[in-house]
């Protein structure tokens, strides 16, 4: 206590007794302060390096934006089909994600260490495969004569590639695997304490996990659903090789954006490229809780 | 049915059986007590009460706590023979790690016996050997944590209520009988507040409030009054005996234990200390 700064003793209303100095006082928060460690002169370079690398593309996209043909341009029917496919697509492949992939992380969570070890490699291969490699395997499982595929087209006559269809199913193999690590995570760190006390106060299991697990995980669910659904937006190579690049079917923004570069449409492409920038940045705020405050 | 069906042992009733004094197992006198519950109105279960253990007529059996069992968690073995009878109070006190608190889990069914009989309140809810086994929101048991556990996303109020929600009360009944108790318990200026905004003893009362509204036929309480303040404490005890139900009251502090309870359980390493 004595070693406090000299202020305290000045200040403080200690009486004959001596009150002890509360450990708020201010002489020791100044001291906590000085032991955080803060970033060294020769930090700054290679960090600015590494920050320009990231920054500087996204400057360069919006400074050749046309801004003022935006809205023509984006109005244009061959940019608006691609909109709406993606809108469609990407959003069907998050819901498909969540819908899916909740189970699967549930189970995920639940499972021993000789099951969750197989299960997690299943999971993150799409995340960690090149997507042009997921794109030619969906094409060899569900393509017409298909290890799955041939079932389908015989007993169903659903042919999936170069189909709307075919992008969901492209989107959400490339999508799901975030969300369900994300759930996992969530569920995984979720009180199993607080089910315990749903139980015993009358709650079935189901009732627990509705009422007091999914509100305690719901921020996990809705940040891998919006992880997912970015990655769905995105979608590039395993859309392309699976589904193709058919307008109004199968074209979605990222496709379209591709085509007008190679088509020398510099412009639209621009303009595509701010529409996805945009969303990214919604999605970015959108998150913001959870990856912006720490 | 059970769900740990290859770990039953069928010789079961294993372990130190401590005859508590008959004067002690008597209620004390003035205390308001609720008549015993009536028996169980599931034939199967009655039959099987019938018909297991050769102990004869056991003072828990016919509407309090009767439990002979052996319990394993994690290499830790608890094997009890404790008996309270309808409306008793069983204070079980013992140093860390004695087996108070997997005791409490064995009666609310978050552990399953692995030989032995668990009755509550007239019915038989585990008993490995004739394959009975009652989930924990079957039981009638009221349980307020050590570590408390109030749903973080609720208020107090409504983490009282989540209770009787559960146990059927329709939104307005159940908020009605939650902010009773919670007045009861001298909480209801606090009824809107999330857990985290409470204090340690705060949240304390809240839970036992929780386990209170649930008009448990058993009281299950680790340690309910450890973090709240003094002055309280006679207002939450005589709560606790105003609910009439059968109580089993972990604590560590003897005042609770000589002013609440019947008798006296200390346990050691698994075993009651004799």
């Amino acid at each position: 206590m004595t070693t406090v700064g000299s202020g305290v003793s000045g200040d403080s209303p200690a009486g004959a007794a001596g009150a002890a100095v509360p450990p708020d006082a201010p002489g020791v928060m100044q001291r906590r302060r000085e032991v955080r460690q803060r970033p060294v002169g020769g930090l700054w370079l290679p960090a600015g390096v590494a920050l320009a690398l990231l920054v500087v593309p996204v400057i360069g996209l919006l400074q050749r934006a046309p801004w003022s043909d935006l809205p023509s341009l984006l109005g244009s029917a061959r940019l608006r089909d691609a909109l709406v496919i993606s809108a469609i697509t990407s959003a069907t492949a998050a819901g498909a994600s969540v819908l899916l992939g909740l189970p699967l992380a549930l189970v995920l969570s639940r499972c021993g260490p000789s099951l969750r070890r197989p299960l997690r490699v299943a999971v993150l291969l799409p995340m960690v495969l090149p997507p042009v490699v997921g794109g030619t395997a969906l094409l060899f499982a569900l393509g017409r004569r298909g290890l799955v595929g041939q079932w389908l087209d015989s007993w169903f006559g659903w042919s999936l590639p170069f189909s709307t269809a075919g992008v969901v199913v492209a989107a959400t193999f490339v999508a799901m695997p975030f969300f369900v690590i994300t759930a996992e995570a969530g569920l995984r760190s979720a009180d199993a304490g607080l089910v315990e006390a749903a139980r015993t106060l009358g709650a079935r299991r189901s009732v627990a996990f509705r009422r007091v697990t999914l509100p305690q995980v719901a921020p996990s669910l809705a940040a891998g659903a919006a992880l997912a659904w970015a990655r769905a937006l995105g979608e590039f190579g395993a859309t392309i090789t699976f589904a193709g690049n058919l307008r109004g079917r199968t074209q979605t923004l990222p496709l379209a954006t591709f085509e007008a570069l190679e088509a020398g449409r510099p412009a639209e492409a621009v303009a595509l490229s701010v529409v996805l920038l945009a969303v990214s940045v919604i999605v970015l705020v959108a998150l913001r809780d959870r990856w912006l405050s720490r | 049915m059970r769900w740990m069906g290859s770990r039953r042992d069928a010789s079961g009733r294993a372990g130190v059986r401590v005859a508590v004094p008959a004067a002690l197992r008597q209620p004390r006198n003035g205390r308001l007590r609720r008549p015993p519950a009536p028996p169980p109105s599931q034939a199967g279960q009655g039959d099987a009460s019938a018909g297991g253990g050769g102990v004869g007529a056991r003072l828990g059996e016919d509407g309090g706590i009767s439990a002979d069992v052996r319990v394993s968690v994690g290499g830790f073995t608890l094997e009890l023979d404790l008996d309270v009878p309808a409306g008793g109070i069983v204070a079980v006190m013992g140093p860390n790690g004695s087996g108070k608190t997997t005791l409490l889990h064995c009666l609310a069914g978050l552990v399953p016996t692995e030989a032995g009989r668990v009755s509550l309140a007239g019915q038989v809810v585990d008993d490995p050997a004739v394959g009975i086994w009652v989930p924990p929101e079957q039981r009638r048991v009221g349980y307020a944590y050590q570590d408390v556990r109030l749903f973080g996303h609720l208020s107090a109020l409504e983490n009282v209520a989540f209770g009787p929600r559960c146990r059927g009360a329709g939104r307005p009944a159940a908020r009605r009988s939650a902010s009773a108790v919670l007045d009861a318990v001298g909480m209801s200026a606090l009824a809107r507040a999330k857990p985290a905004r409470l204090s340690g003893g705060q949240s304390q009362r809240v839970g036992l409030a929780r386990a209170l509204a649930a008009r448990p036929d058993v009281l299950l309480l680790d340690e309910p009054l450890s973090a709240t303040d003094r002055d309280v404490r006679p207002l939450l005890r005589r709560q606790i005996q105003a609910s009439g139900a059968t109580v089993v009251l972990v604590t560590h502090d003897p005042a609770d234990a000589s002013e609440l309870a019947d008798e006296v359980l200390i346990l050691e390493a698994g075993h009651v200390a004799s």
